[in-house]
């Protein structure tokens, strides 16, 4: 059984493993309740995670493995922090005045928040109550596991699409493409709020053909207001050294100004907006 | 030589994160104090007051205190002003700004020195739309009780840059703590905590 502690101390950069070794794995988690759950850290100010300034709840546990990831501390749940939601949604309570008066809200990213359902279910929940916008960050590779009512109280997904072929997803997230397209395509049709978000990777993702049979996935979306292009960046490879992982990036170069523009431009000919 | 050991969990809560349970604590501080500063007759009846500030001062009071049972060692500055310490606040600038109003202006009427510094990001938005959010964001401090602001929109690796090559930069200022400095002029133990204090990534 994992102790009960709070999330303090510590941004979302810095790196955490081995808080609760008695968690189960990630993929065996069997919470029907939601009344705790595993975090890795906070961000209270936020403007790349969602619409305005955002609180943003970093959830641990992931059942992706995307070589490139910059948070490897957030695969696991027992590299989290294991908490009550009545304490998040307290803390969540002391920051909900000044994020109305600034017109923003809650984020969950993580790690993957649909690994926790019951628990998120409940934070989202809580944050409606308090009349916040919420959002999630989600690669939709576990959408089949979000309902109608899990879905009704998120106001905008940012949607991880990290590539189009099958092949080049298993490749760089060892899972299937096709739960993504799927959860795509019912945000779509329930005309949820989407901005979907490609992290450019050269040499693993920027291939043009990849680029584009996103493009023209999304670009017929209406309910996708924008696409996100997230340039690759070394800022969390130092956890790949520390955790005793194999990184395959180590000489993956930041992608340069004119990939960057070319992606772009791929994305804005196939009528997406892109940014 | 005295040290101290928190037995406590490494979770124990630090001003500058908008919680309560510390915040309350720093208030009362000024609370406190200013009504013991009150109880003393004053030369022509003048007000009392009293500033949370410290110019440069946190620097040298800082090298002349021993540890401190937060875990700061001994000869590091203080924080400047009402700042949470160095690196403390470490959610953002919300929960920071959020904590600091929290310090009560009728106890301090010689004012209230917070010193922010943030990275120049754009996220998106337009020089017009930054600058509207920007204002946004204040007025949610000075409507929580925020006396004063003082903001640095500048990056860490420009003032590394700038004491390994004062010459780039002759006109470099910041806010230090209630006034604006040239940068190359403070001694280099000035600007060693000038880096180290916290840069939010935005606001």
């Amino acid at each position: 059984m994992s102790t009960v502690q709070p999330l303090e101390s510590g941004s979302r950069y810095d790196m955490r493993v081995g808080i609760s070794p008695d968690a189960p794995d990630e993929d065996k988690i069997k919470d029907e309740e939601g009344s705790f759950g595993y975090c890795h850290s906070y961000e209270t100010s936020s403007r790349y995670d969602g619409p305005g300034l955002r609180l943003v709840l970093f959830v641990s546990g992931c059942l992706l493995r995307c070589t490139y990831c910059h948070n490897p501390d957030t695969w696991h749940l027992k590299d989290g922090t294991y908490v009550s939601v009545d304490y998040v949604l307290r803390r969540l309570g002391d920051f909900a005045p000044a994020l109305l008066s600034l017109g923003g809200g809650l984020t969950i990213s993580g790690g993957e928040p649909m690994v926790q359902l019951a628990f998120t279910r409940r934070i989202f929940a809580g944050a409606k109550a308090m009349g916040l916008h919420t959002a999630i960050e989600t690669s939709g590779f576990l959408g089949d596991r979000a309902d109608e009512s899990y879905l009704a109280a998120i106001d905008h997904v940012l949607l991880d699409i990290k590539s189009s072929d099958p092949a080049t997803y298993r490749r760089v997230t060892g899972r299937d493409l096709a739960p993504t397209l799927r959860f795509a395509e019912r945000l779509a049709s329930l005309s949820k709020p989407v901005w979907v978000r490609f992290t450019l990777v050269p040499g693993a993702t920027d291939d043009p053909a990849n680029v584009d049979g996103i493009a023209r996935f999304v670009a017929p979306m209406k309910n996708v207001e924008w696409v996100e292009v997230q340039p690759f960046h070394q800022m969390g490879s130092f956890k790949w050294k520390a955790i005793g992982l194999e990184y395959k990036h180590l000489d993956t170069p930041a992608p340069s100004r004119d990939l960057v523009n070319r992606v772009l431009e791929q994305f804005r000919a196939a009528g997406c907006q892109a940014r | 030589m005295v040290d101290y050991q928190n037995e406590g969990n490494k979770a124990t809560p630090q001003f500058g994160n908008n919680d309560d349970r510390v915040d309350q604590i720093a208030s009362d501080i000024v609370t406190s104090f200013m009504g013991k500063i009150r109880k003393h007759p004053t030369y022509r009846n003048a007000t009392h007051t009293q500033s949370v500030l410290t110019i440069t001062s946190n620097v040298v009071y800082g090298k002349a205190t021993g540890n401190t049972p937060d875990g700061r060692r001994k000869g590091e500055p203080f924080g400047p002003g009402a700042n949470p310490m160095h690196g403390r606040d470490s959610h953002g600038w919300l929960a920071s700004c959020l904590s600091v109003a929290k310090l009560p202006y009728k106890d301090a009427q010689d004012g209230i020195s917070y010193t922010v510094s943030i990275a120049p990001q754009k996220a998106h938005l337009s020089e017009g739309q930054l600058l509207d959010e920007a204002v946004k964001a204040f007025d949610v401090y000075f409507e929580r009780g925020g006396f004063h602001m003082n903001l640095n929109v500048i990056d860490r690796e420009k003032l590394e840059d700038a004491i390994k090559n004062p010459d780039k930069y002759p006109q470099l200022t910041i806010r230090v703590s209630g006034y604006a400095v040239n940068f190359v002029r403070l001694t280099p133990e000035q600007q060693r905590d000038v880096i180290s204090r916290t840069f939010h990534g935005q606001i």
